[in-house]
């Protein structure tokens, strides 16, 4: 054996000698330690000393560009301009008073509001720049370069600008950015994000800001112990954010915005094959160009009083009455309760007495005996307050659900609110009163406490266009990245939810909403398109704030959907007449029909942002 | 007197040394600590955690001291088990935080699997060397020890966590160098590993490449990370012999360093206490490991000797790998001083290995009464 393992018997002593040998390691490592420690710290002392005594390391934030937003086919949504910005490192301003006053004199702002934004900074956090200014033009570049052994402790840096060269249009969809807040700092600060940063404060702006927001880059820079800048060290790039390309069909968006107008409201247009949206139009809106160096305290005050809320978004943050469109889902549940049949009268005379209380229709001579069909098409009350009462607020309250109605839609955007679809509970805990037959015919046509916003409405259209379906809305089409121009992410449609209602009463009010259309009695007969079947529904809708809301809602061709429509106008009177129109001219645009021809908006920014030439864009979209 | 003998049968034995060592250590940290983020706003009162979590270290280092240490290498293989299962499960259901997985979220508490792995295959592998003798001239013996290695090892860089591997590696070389495998195939392993470097370089998340090629040159990304080192190494080098005076660093206290309560406080330590203070400091690891060493030598049986030296080179490997980024000789890895840097985890798992060590050193002063293996 011994043979065999000749060294094993040297086991215990080799065993001590290893040990030396590793503590004689462990000696070196420290050793080393140590004479670098020697090299630096007695060696090299007065040169580091030297350093850190004048501190003469800065960093100077290079901002990286935010990713590109083009609509589906490339056209440019949101981009950058380069624009020059002047910073002050406070450690560094040497002559203090001398160089603000000369500051002052070249920027030709007053004295006291400069020294107000350094002096806030001169004691904490004195190293890291201050912008002092944004949108140098090159006139004062060029003076304060030529002054620049005067003006110690200043900078000039090149920044990309965000810039959107439509202005006003789509700007619900975009957003703003701006710089970020405390709040999102808490929420954020794992990701990488700091104080100061730019980041997307509504919109897809924020809703993407990490697809967007790209990488911030630097310059580091050596100052002397004036605090004039002797030599860059280094410069790292910034990498410029990815491409986000969104579903909006920028024609269609546009000639949306155009047949608005002036009115207060929303259009949307979605694919309801996929849940892409062709377009998201909210008026009044806002111009986010406003926000992009901070918007004044002035102007942002201005946009929260204004009594129009420009700011929100009415496609999904409007919440209104739905009118008559609703009555679709109270059909519905009354054909799956089956209280009535296809078959089934009722009789409109123009006023319904229930017990003593009278309600009334729009026509106030009476539609006379009505069916089903014909209560669509022609859109009677007094038959669905007949039918309401049979069907009851329960079953009511959970085909709209069923629909999407009262739950958020989950598209792609912040603050989306959901709604209400009231039902006795609910009245019963937020109320403390009796749910009350009144409020079931109030309920049955749209009106009394149920809220929607115009996105609920139109998935609820796309649901009846797709035979059940609802595809999940979406902004986002494809990420590409900037560098390389390969595409990194393609949304993929999602079945948001899928109902169960009997395909034979699906395709009974799908036939009925076509004759809403086709039919000479129908309200919605202002949207027919020749040569397309249109299925549609009108809406108008009583509100305390004035006239009633104008809606319409439909999909077409109506054998195979591929577009899916909702208007609302608010205040803007009968949504047969008011609506129906807007929504033909959208629906052939976005079916690649031809249009009555309509003049090119001039672009709006370019005439409200005075100052700009014509700007140069950083970076391209694929 | 009764109380008197009962008090010092209590404590003979004890490692007085070692124990001072540490506690000068953990008192030196307060200090720093203190220093370092006085004036840092929301955190100046984390000076205030890390003297709570030494408490709690203390009491785990006493609890640690009175488990035999033969508990720890009976149950090894059931902790090493348990370690790769959970690493295995912290790369499907592990927190994500820049781009890593490292955590598990149980409740409250947030677990570092690869903390665990780190000790486990410590265990197992003094254990199992520990447990034969001239069976480790066999090939197959030495490729199991392997195997051993490799497994909780790929899966600790699949996370990737570069710190505990980089601490695991040289610390289980040490072990089968000392319980005597073959120089010789440690030296091809070790070659074989280095020639595979372009592999595990394949492997490593983008952010690992960029501290390995900021290391190599720093004015890569003068920045980010080379930033750091730069102005950690100005750090240093101003303390010049005596240093500018405890609370007097410029760059500590103007946040040039970042981490520097955690990752970088040799820094403060460096300009602040000059390299008088530094000296002082490494002295004290440098005589607490030289203590370690004699606890190991002295070991009752090879399992206790071999998890001795373990905790040896895992101390040793940290502090030259911590201490060598603070002066610009090694990368930035993310592993922190032990006992100096503020962490409550890291802090308890330097305590609790202290309190191992001490009873091993306790059991070789008694009276053997049970006969351990051959």
């Amino acid at each position: 054996m011994a043979l065999r393992f000749p060294r094993g018997i040297k086991f215990a002593v080799s065993t001590e000698k290893k040990m030396n040998v590793l503590f004689g390691v462990v000696t070196l490592a420290f050793l080393g330690v140590f004479l670098k420690l020697f090299y630096l710290q007695i060696l090299n002392y007065p040169y580091y000393r030297g350093l850190s005594d004048s501190n003469s390391l800065r960093l100077i934030t290079a901002r990286a560009p935010r990713g590109i937003i083009t609509d589906r086919n490339g056209e440019i949504l949101a981009t950058n301009i380069p624009s020059y910005s002047l910073y002050v490192v406070p450690a560094d301003l040497k002559a203090y008073g001398p160089t603000m006053v000369r500051l002052s004199q070249i920027l030709d702002e007053p004295l006291s509001s400069l020294e107000m934004t350094v002096e806030s900074r001169r004691q904490r956090r004195k190293f890291e720049p201050i912008r002092l200014q944004a949108h140098l033009d090159e006139t004062l570049v060029a003076q304060i370069e030529e002054n620049r052994a005067r003006l110690p402790g200043v900078y000039i840096q090149m920044e990309p600008e965000r810039y959107y060269p439509h202005g006003e249009l789509a700007s619900h969809v975009l957003g703003y950015i701006g710089e970020i807040s405390e709040d999102d700092l808490t929420r954020l600060r794992e990701n990488g994000y700091s104080v100061g940063a730019v980041v997307g404060k509504k919109g897809i702006e924020r809703v993407y800001d990490q697809v967007l927001r790209g990488e911030d880059g630097g310059v580091q820079i050596e100052v002397d112990a004036s605090g004039v800048q002797r030599r860059t060290l280094a410069y790292k790039k910034p990498v410029q954010g990815q491409t986000l390309q969104l579903s909006i069909d920028w024609k269609v968006q546009q000639l949306a915005e155009q047949l608005l107008g002036d009115q207060i409201g929303s259009i949307v247009v979605t694919n309801p094959q996929t849940g892409e949206i062709l377009a998201m139009v909210s008026h009044p809106n806002f111009d986010p160009n406003e926000f992009v160096s901070g918007i004044s305290y002035k102007d942002w005050n201005k946009l929260l009083k204004d009594k129009n809320h420009p700011l929100e978004n009415r496609a999904i943050q409007g919440q209104y009455p739905p009118g008559s469109i609703f009555k679709l889902i109270t059909a519905l549940g009354a054909l799956e309760e089956g209280v009535i049949d296809f078959k089934k009268v009722f009789l409109c005379k123009g006023i319904f007495w229930y017990k003593t209380w009278p309600y009334r229709c729009w026509r106030t001579s009476g539609h006379g005996w009505v069916n089903l069909e014909r209560a669509i098409i022609e859109s009677c009350d007094i038959f669905f307050y007949q039918l309401g009462l049979l069907v009851k607020v329960d079953k009511i309250y959970s085909t709209a659900k069923e629909m999407g109605l009262g739950n958020k839609t989950k598209v792609d955007l912040d603050s989306e609110v959901a709604g209400l679809v009231p039902n006795a509970q609910w009245k019963e805990s937020t109320q403390h009163v009796p749910w009350f037959p009144g409020n079931t015919i109030q309920m049955s046509f749209g009106q009394g406490y149920l809220l929607t916003t115009p996105l609920q409405m139109l998935d609820m259209t796309s649901g009846l266009a797709m035979d059940g379906k609802i595809y999940k809305p979406h902004l986002i089409y494809k990420i590409v990245d900037q560098n390389t121009g390969r595409t990194v992410f393609e949304k993929q449609s999602e079945i948001l939810k899928e109902t169960n209602i009997d395909q034979k009463y699906l395709d009974f009010i799908k036939a009925t909403m076509e004759k809403v259309i086709s039919s000479d009695f129908g309200t919605g007969k202002k949207a027919r398109i020749p040569g397309v079947r249109v299925a549609g529904k009108t809406g108008t809708s009583e509100n305390p704030h004035g006239d009633d809301h104008a809606w319409f809602t439909a999909f077409a061709p109506a054998e195979d959907p591929k577009v899916a429509i909702i208007v609302m106008v608010e205040n803007g009177g009968e949504g047969g007449v008011v609506s129906a129109p807007i929504a033909k001219r959208v629906m052939q645009q976005t079916l690649g029909m031809d249009v009555t021809p309509w003049q090119t908006p001039t672009p709006v920014a370019a005439q409200e942002t005075p100052g700009f030439k014509p700007p140069p864009v950083m970076g391209v979209a694929p | 007197m009764k109380i008197k003998s009962i008090f010092q049968s209590y404590f003979r034995g004890v490692d007085w040394a070692l124990i001072t060592c540490v506690l000068c250590l953990s008192v030196i940290g307060f200090f720093v600590i203190y220093s370092a983020t006085i004036h840092g706003g929301e955190i100046s009162q984390i000076w205030k955690k890390q003297i709570f979590w030494f408490g709690l270290s203390l009491i785990t280092m006493w609890v640690f001291s009175k488990i035999d240490y033969r508990f720890w290498m009976e149950a090894s293989y059931i902790f090493y088990f348990v370690s790769i299962v959970s690493l295995l499960a912290v790369l499907f259901i592990g927190d994500q935080t820049n781009g890593a997985r490292r955590w598990i979220k149980l409740g409250i508490i947030s677990y570092q699997p690869s903390e665990l792995a780190k000790l486990s295959v410590l265990l197992v592998l003094a254990r199992y060397i520990g447990s034969q003798t001239i069976e480790l001239y066999f090939l197959r013996r030495f490729f199991l020890l392997l195997f051993l290695l490799v497994v909780p090892l790929l899966l600790i860089l699949k996370q990737p966590d570069l710190g505990s591997a980089l601490l695991l590696i040289p610390v289980s070389f040490i072990l089968m160098y000392v319980g005597g495998i073959r120089v010789r195939w440690l030296t091809w392993v070790g070659l074989m590993a280095l020639a595979s470097t372009p592999l595990i370089w394949h492997f490593l998340k983008d952010y690992q490449r960029e501290r390995l090629a900021v290391f190599i040159d720093p004015q890569d990304d003068p920045l980010g990370a080379g930033y750091n080192i730069i102005q950690s190494v100005i750090a240093i080098g101003s303390g010049g012999i005596s240093g500018k005076g405890y609370m007097q660093g410029t760059q500590t206290q103007l946040s040039f360093i970042p981490e520097h309560h955690t990752d970088f406080i040799f820094s403060v330590v460096g300009e602040e206490w000059g390299f008088v203070g530094c000296v002082f400091v490494l002295g004290f690891y440098y005589f607490m490991i030289q203590r370690i060493f004699e606890i190991s030598k002295k070991a009752r049986d090879r399992e206790g000797a071999l998890l001795a030296l373990g905790i040896a080179g895992m101390f040793t490997v940290q502090i030259i790998i911590n201490v060598g980024m603070t002066v610009g000789l090694l990368p930035v890895t993310g592993l922190t001083l032990p006992f100096i840097s503020y962490g409550g985890s890291s802090l308890m798992f330097s305590y609790a290995a202290i309190g191992i060590l001490l009873n091993i050193s306790y059991a070789n002063r008694r009276p053997v009464l049970i006969t351990g293996k051959g």
